[in-house]
């Protein structure tokens, strides 16, 4: 049968002496008009005919299943005429009527129907008294559905020999299809006389049965079954045979059957029972034998290709650090991995690892997996020198509605193991060509490209703290340098009360050398406590000892002072030691800067900046001082090179829109945050919606909107939501409705203790409740008195009933808005220094984001 | 590819000639193919071991769950391979079955076997059985199939020992027991049994395959072109062993003895057969269980004798009968000659019946005990054949009558004739259906059904006219020729015409290959066939090109004869028409096609024809016709 697949294969073009007949179907044995006709077979690119494949004969096409007989054209016609010829010749040198039925057999054999039609009615005519003849044409005519000229032969012949039993079978079988069913069992007497199996076949004694059974008369059709077994008794294996009898006594609820029973055979249950009623192909001995001989060869390469597999597996080796490390494998071989990735090939097993340069490793690992594991998955490992580098694994589904991707990061162990992964270190696809309802998920493993301070706010927008924790400590390791990750480690730390596991692991880089001071300062800043600096100060001093000289631990002593006089004294030695040490100047200039004295802090900052400026924190109360000074224009410029470098960089965005409303350009502020909506929507979809909520939030507050504010979040329950509610709430003086947020209620950073009792304590000063500012302000005292020296002293002044003095004001070592914010308290509950406290409250009050607003209106009376 | 019975004979031959006094290279010749017979046997139990060898190799180099894979895959290989090819080759053989006689049932009998057994050292057998054939023989039923092991049986036939005298008797139980005797040669007495065996074995594979996963097609395949090479060796050597069984019988009992059983043997296997047998077998027509004493019966028939008449023909035919092929035994005169008995031409005389029968003598007073035992072994072995023959009989009844029945205006036609014919042949015999037969043949000379069983009829009663009918037979309808041949190789057979016998086979053989060739041959053509000049005669060519002229278009045509192999006589005519090209000299085709569609229909040679234009795949064969003499048949002027 010719094929085409998506119009490339072979096709028949042309019909010529097509030839129709009726007849029964061979494959789906329907009573159709079978056609045959001359055709050409074709070679089809696109059904466009390109090369002949020779013409044939099509015979017997079924309309309804397309299936039929193919023949050479040539071979068919060559043969057709040679047998036909052959025939006539017969016949004429011959003309009984046994050649005439031979040759009137060879035309409908070669389906010369008018032929065979015209040669019938000349065997009707000339041999019109031999029963034989007409016999014969009956059976014939029968078979090509010409029934109703069968019967008249079938008439004729058993007219001439009522005796004849072709001639009475003939007739039957007519009368059968008219449902005489009386009178065709009367022409099949003789076939129901004992012996009759002898002579004749009982077939047609079985279609009267059937057709008997069909009509519901299924007494005699019993009586038929029963001749039948009678005659032939080996009937009652036969399977289908005694399925029409069991339904025959089945109508009549019989309870005694005709049948013998069965005996039980293992072969039948086994091996098919040949008897049964045809069921479309059945499976032979010789088609298992022929499969299990391919399946033997199948399964003989599929052991071997498994072993190879056992013996070649990939081992990735991936190196996050700067520095190239030297993998060893032993008894296998040594690579030299630069940062990137490589590769080693291995035999499953039992192996032994040693890593030398940046980090210096030995360790034993199983590469293992089942035997049937090897066929069925794609195992990854990936060995990870010192455990530094990221590995991303993606799952990700294509299909018509693709669920998100799937995504985990593997970090901090020597060798990682993915059970199935179809892209190892490959990019996926863009897209895959399958059905429309079809699914397919592939997974990629590779070395995640971002920054660890990316995956590890990642982490932590997750609320997977320990595992951000984690990564930063892997990475800190090796990277101590990396402030971000430090400052947002030791933050992270801080918020979520792991502090002794902070303290834990900063600790271990205090002997480091040369002191990174950042590393120092972060691990001085986990805890404000009195006595926890008492004790790092001696510990200190007992490394200046050492090395008296050192400018870096100096500064860090000078940090832990307990007077301000003395830090100044150990800021001052530092300076000296090391004039190229950014933190001496740095220190100095934020003495000045928590005086209110912007200006004396500008060149100690600027100096600071210029030893250190990638330095994070000078460089942010550099630019806090600029900012207080009034700089914009150079501000404004800088944050615009910087977004025209990195347009999504969320910082620089919210540090422009600061800018501007500090400008007065509040609608340019928004217009921002707009541009920053639709850039990071197209970049990153939904995923940047808390981003861009943030910035609306923060500009709505420096903007003064409040309502906006509290609008703008709705009643979402996301923590930033919540705390920019509360914002809102507190500047609009509904300071219950606030407080009913509960953000006041939840623990804080360690830099953050009695902020927001502050916050609530002027808010309802301003509300003239006395009673609960007086409250809340002994709820901030509570939470500073536990600080470090300056909380304290800034605990003490709250409770106090004196006003501090001048000097305590100026020695008090806070951040400036937080100092603004306890001298704004102070302001009101001293109104007789209120000029001087607010005054000064005023000045350091200069970022935007709360308490801003709330920190104007309460310090307005010392304007 | 099976040998054909002249190919078998010229084997046969060549062995002979080959090995003609150098027995010693016949039996190493013997081995040798022993040996091939083995390994082609086991081939595809060697391929399966190969197969799982791989599979157990392969475990050494790959780890423990592979091996366990391996290791069952190459079991399943082992299990399935080898089950496919033992249980073809280990193919069970039913035991033959017979009244047991054991030493307390026949003391004579057993002692007399001892005897002889003593004396030629002849293995023992593990059982002696009683049937109710004619016959005496050694059945060797393997229990491992080709592989042998086998056990040994003594077949004895009831009717055999009441007819023999003890003597003769003893005469033939000397013969079987030289075949297993040491003086026969350790090899050649294997090589007997092997051949038994095989035999045996190689029957039982060639029946119609049952369901089931085996090599058996391979195992065939590999028999078919081994057994006859093998068996033609075998039987030079076994023949060989026939006379030396018969000599040594006759040194061991006497040759007297040993003659007179042979012709006893011969004379009453044909009274059985033609007139005990077919009288028992007549009465199935009329009763529904066989009669009660048949061996009774037998054993009177046997004691009473045929005719002088029969008995003369008979033995006079038997006589004649010479040597073939087609059995190891020798012809009866051929073995009489070899032991020094051969009786003058026209000096056999008739042998008196034995005082006391062997059966008498040898099972004393169990002998009626052992002829119910018989019986009713016969009767188990016949009971289905007895009632379908008896159902078939009533059935055929039911027909006579109603053919009877039938209008006079029609009974006398060649169809009701022939039906009625056939019915009686079955009910009466040939006697009473000659007339009718002839009357057949009357109506319609060349009725194939007629003439073969007129034929039949008259070669059965020795009456050569009959071999017309059957030659008339064979030439009319192949589908009969081998029936008749098998009529013409009996009678040829009995009158001891060897080379009206070769002929015979021959003509099976012919029919035999002609059978698939013959049809392909005429019922295709192409371009490498052999061409020869039409040879029509002047009427046919007259009638043939009037009717060629009545085609407008036609402007030439050619005509040869395809050159037939098998049956020479019919012709294959090639007609090569030419259509009068049109102006732009492009070809048509359907218009082509369309005048040989007309022609095929109208034109009519004494012969096959096959009418074609010189196109396509038909061009190289318009070529080769062109070239043959004379071929041009019609031009236009």
């Amino acid at each position: 049968m010719p094929t085409t697949y998506n119009g490339i294969g072979t096709h028949y073009y042309g019909k010529k002496n097509v030839q129709s007949r009726l007849g029964a179907c061979q494959q789906c044995g329907r009573q159709v008009e079978l056609t045959s006709y001359d055709t050409r077979l074709w070679f089809v690119i696109i059904f466009i005919p390109v090369i002949p494949l020779g013409r044939k004969r099509i015979l017997d096409q079924c309309p309804a299943c397309s299936r039929h007989y193919i023949v050479e054209l040539q071979k068919w016609e060559t043969s057709k005429q040679l047998e036909i010829s052959g025939a006539l010749e017969k016949y004429r040198s011959n003309p009984s009527p046994d050649s005439a039925i031979e040759t009137h057999q060879t035309l409908v054999n070669y389906h010369q129907t008018t032929e065979a039609a015209e040669f019938r009615q000349m065997m009707r005519t000339k041999y019109n008294d031999n029963a034989k003849v007409h016999a014969y044409l009956g059976a014939v005519l029968e078979q090509l559905g010409e029934f109703d000229e069968a019967t008249e032969c079938f008439n004729r012949a058993i007219e001439l020999r009522p005796d004849m039993p072709e001639a009475r079978v003939g007739v039957a079988q007519g009368l059968i299809r008219a449902k005489r069913f009386d009178d065709a069992r009367q022409k099949l007497d003789f076939m129901e006389k004992p012996g009759a199996s002898q002579l004749y076949s009982l077939e047609p004694l079985e279609t009267l049965a059937l057709a008997l059974q069909a009509e519901s008369r299924h007494e005699e059709a019993l009586q038929l079954f029963a001749k039948l077994l009678e005659e032939i008794p080996a009937l009652k294996e036969h399977t289908g045979f005694r399925k029409n009898v069991e339904r025959s006594e089945k109508a009549l609820r019989r309870k005694a059957s005709v049948l013998p029973k069965r005996a039980f055979s293992w072969k039948r249950l086994f091996s098919g029972d040949p008897t049964a009623p045809s069921a479309g192909t059945q499976l032979s001995w010789r088609h298992l034998m022929w499969a299990g001989a391919v399946a033997a060869v199948v399964l003989f390469f599929a052991v071997i290709q498994n072993e190879y597999t056992r013996r070649h597996r990939t081992l990735h080796i991936v190196n996050g650090l700067a520095q190239p490390a030297l993998v060893n494998i032993r008894g296998v071989g040594e690579v030299k991995v630069g940062r990137g990735k490589s590769e080693l090939t291995l035999p499953e097993g039992h192996h032994h690892a040693s890593i030398s340069g940046p980090v210096a490793e030995d360790f034993d690992f199983d590469l293992r997996t089942s035997f049937f594991d090897r066929w069925a998955s794609d195992p990854v490992w990936v060995l990870n020198v010192g455990g530094a580098a990221v590995i991303s694994v993606s799952r990700v589904t294509y299909s018509k509605n693709p669920p998100p991707p799937g995504f985990s990061y593997h970090f901090g162990q020597p060798l990682e193991y993915f059970p199935d992964v179809t892209h190892p270190f490959r990019d996926l696809p863009d897209s895959l060509r399958m059905k429309s309802h079809e699914s397919r998920t592939l997974t990629q493993v590779e070395v995640f490209p971002g920054d660890a301070i990316a995956l590890f706010q990642h982490f932590l927008g997750k609320s997977q703290w320990s595992d951000a924790l984690r990564l930063a400590e892997t990475r800190l390791r090796y990277e101590p340098n990396n402030d971000p990750l430090l400052f947002s480690y030791a933050a992270a730390a801080s918020s979520h009360q792991q502090l002794e596991r902070a303290e834990k692991f900063l600790r271990a880089g205090m002997t480091n050398r040369p002191v990174r001071i950042n590393w120092h300062r972060s691990f001085q800043n986990l805890k404000k406590d009195r006595r926890r600096d008492a004790q790092l100060a001696a510990e200190y001093d007992a490394l200046l000892q050492a090395e008296p000289d050192n400018s870096a631990l100096l500064y860090l002593r000078g940090r832990l002072s307990p007077t301000r006089d003395e830090s100044r004294r150990y800021f001052e030695r530092a300076a000296a030691a090391d004039p190229k040490n950014p933190f001496p100047p740095y220190a100095q200039g934020y003495d000045q800067l928590i005086r209110g004295d912007w200006r004396a802090a500008r060149p100690l900052l600027q100096k600071a900046r210029d030893l250190a400026p990638d330095d994070l924190t000078i460089a942010h109360f550099h630019r806090l001082t600029r900012f207080a000074l009034g700089e914009y224009d150079t501000l404004e410029q800088e944050c615009r090179d910087a977004l025209k470098r990195a347009p999504l960089s969320v910082p620089d965005t919210a540090r422009l829109c600061e800018l501007l409303v500090a400008e007065g350009k509040s609608a340019a502020a928004m217009e921002t945050v707009a541009t920053f909506e639709r850039a990071a929507t197209s970049r990153y979809g939904e995923e940047a919606r808390e981003m861009i909520a943030i910035l609306r939030c923060n500009v709505l507050y420096q903007t003064g909107d409040f309502a906006g504010l509290e609008k703008s979040v709705g009643s979402s329950r996301a923590e930033d939501a919540r705390l920019a509610r509360f914002h809102s709430l507190i500047e609009q003086g509904r300071v219950a409705d606030a407080l009913a947020t509960k953000i006041a209620d939840e623990a804080k950073a360690a830099n953050d203790k009695g902020l927001l009792e502050l916050c609530v304590a002027l808010a309802w000063t301003l509300q003239n409740n006395a009673a609960e500012a007086r409250t809340w302000i002994e709820r901030a005292a509570k939470a500073l008195e536990d600080g470090d020296a300056d909380s304290a002293a800034a605990a003490e002044m709250l409770r106090r009933n004196t006003p501090p003095t001048s000097v305590e004001v100026e020695s008090l070592v806070l951040q400036p808005q937080h100092k603004a914010l306890l001298l704004a308290c102070l302001a009101h509950r001293h109104p007789a220094r209120q000029s001087e406290l607010g005054g000064l409250a005023r000045r350091l009050n200069v970022e935007r984001d709360f308490p801003y607003h709330l920190l104007q209106r309460a310090t307005a009376v010392a304007q | 590819m099976r040998l054909t019975r002249e190919q078998f004979d010229l084997l046969v031959r060549g062995v002979e000639q080959r090995h003609e006094g150098r027995t010693d290279d016949l039996r190493r010749q013997l081995a040798r193919l022993v040996v091939l017979g083995y390994a082609g046997l086991l081939a595809s139990l060697l391929g399966a071991i190969l197969l799982s060898a791989l599979f157990f190799a392969a475990m050494f180099y790959v780890d423990g769950e592979g091996r366990v894979v391996l290791a069952i895959a190459g079991f399943v290989v082992l299990a399935a391979g080898g089950w496919a090819t033992l249980r073809v080759l280990l193919v069970k053989l039913r035991a033959p079955e017979g009244h047991r006689v054991t030493r307390a049932d026949a003391p004579a009998l057993h002692q007399a076997l001892d005897e002889l057994t003593a004396t030629l050292r002849s293995i023992p057998f593990d059982e002696i059985l009683v049937t109710p054939a004619f016959n005496a023989s050694v059945a060797q039923v393997p229990k491992l199939g080709v592989f042998g092991w086998s056990r040994s049986y003594l077949l004895l036939g009831l009717p055999l020992m009441e007819q023999l005298a003890p003597d003769e008797f003893r005469a033939v139980l000397a013969h079987e027991l030289a075949h297993l005797s040491r003086g026969h040669g350790r090899f050649s007495r294997w090589i007997y049994r092997v051949r038994l065996t095989w035999g045996r074995v190689f029957e039982e594979m060639s029946r119609p395959e049952p369901v089931g996963f085996s090599f058996r097609p391979l195992i065939i395949k590999f028999v078919d072109w081994f057994w006859p090479r093998f068996n033609a060796h075998a039987f030079v050597l076994s023949r060989h062993n026939e006379y030396e069984a018969d000599s040594v019988a006759a040194r061991t009992v006497g040759a007297g003895q040993l003659a007179n059983s042979l012709q006893r043997m011969a004379l009453h296997t044909r009274h059985l057969e033609e007139r005990v047998w077919s009288d028992i077998w007549k009465l199935a027509q009329t009763e529904a269980t066989p009669p009660n004493d048949v061996f009774t019966r037998v054993c009177r028939a046997l004691r009473t004798g045929p005719s002088e008449e029969e008995r003369f023909r008979w033995m006079e035919q038997e006589f004649r009968v010479t040597t073939t092929n087609a059995d190891t035994h020798p012809c009866l005169s051929d073995r009489l000659r070899a032991v020094g008995q051969l009786p003058a031409l026209g000096n056999v005389r008739p042998l008196p019946a034995p005082g006391q029968s062997a059966a008498e003598v040898f099972f004393g007073p169990v002998l009626e005990s052992i002829r119910s035992g018989v019986e009713q072994l016969w009767r188990k072995e016949t009971e289905t054949n007895w009632r379908q023959q008896y159902a078939r009989a009533a059935a055929l009844e039911h027909r006579l009558t109603s053919l009877d029945q039938a209008p006079a205006a029609t009974s006398a036609d060649a169809d009701t004739l022939w039906d009625r014919a056939r019915v009686l042949l079955e009910l009466q015999g040939d006697e009473q259906v000659r007339p009718l037969l002839k009357e057949v043949l009357a109506q319609q000379p060349q009725h194939a059904g007629a003439n073969f069983h007129l034929g039949r009829a008259l070669l059965e009663r020795n009456d050569v006219a009959g071999e017309p009918h059957l030659q008339r037979v064979m030439n009319q309808e192949s589908d009969w020729v081998p029936h008749a041949c098998r009529v013409l190789h009996e009678h040829y057979h009995r009158l001891g015409r060897t080379d009206k016998m070769r002929e015979i086979d021959a003509r099976m053989d012919l029919y035999e290959q002609q059978l698939t060739a013959s049809h392909a041959e005429r019922s295709s053509v192409t371009a490498t066939d052999t061409l020869i000049p039409h040879g029509l005669t002047d009427n046919d060519m007259a009638a043939l090109q009037k009717t060629l002229a009545l085609e407008p278009d036609l402007v030439r045509a050619e005509l040869a004869r395809k050159e037939l192999k098998h049956f020479p006589d019919q012709k294959l005519f090639l007609l090569c028409i030419h259509r009068r090209p049109a102006w732009h000299r492009l070809p048509n085709t359907d218009a082509e096609q369309a005048m040989v569609n007309r022609l095929t229909k109208q034109v009519q040679l004494p012969g096959r024809v096959l009418i074609f234009s010189a196109r396509g795949g038909f061009r190289a064969l318009a070529r080769k016709v062109s070239d043959i003499n004379d071929a041009e048949v019609f031009r236009v002027p």
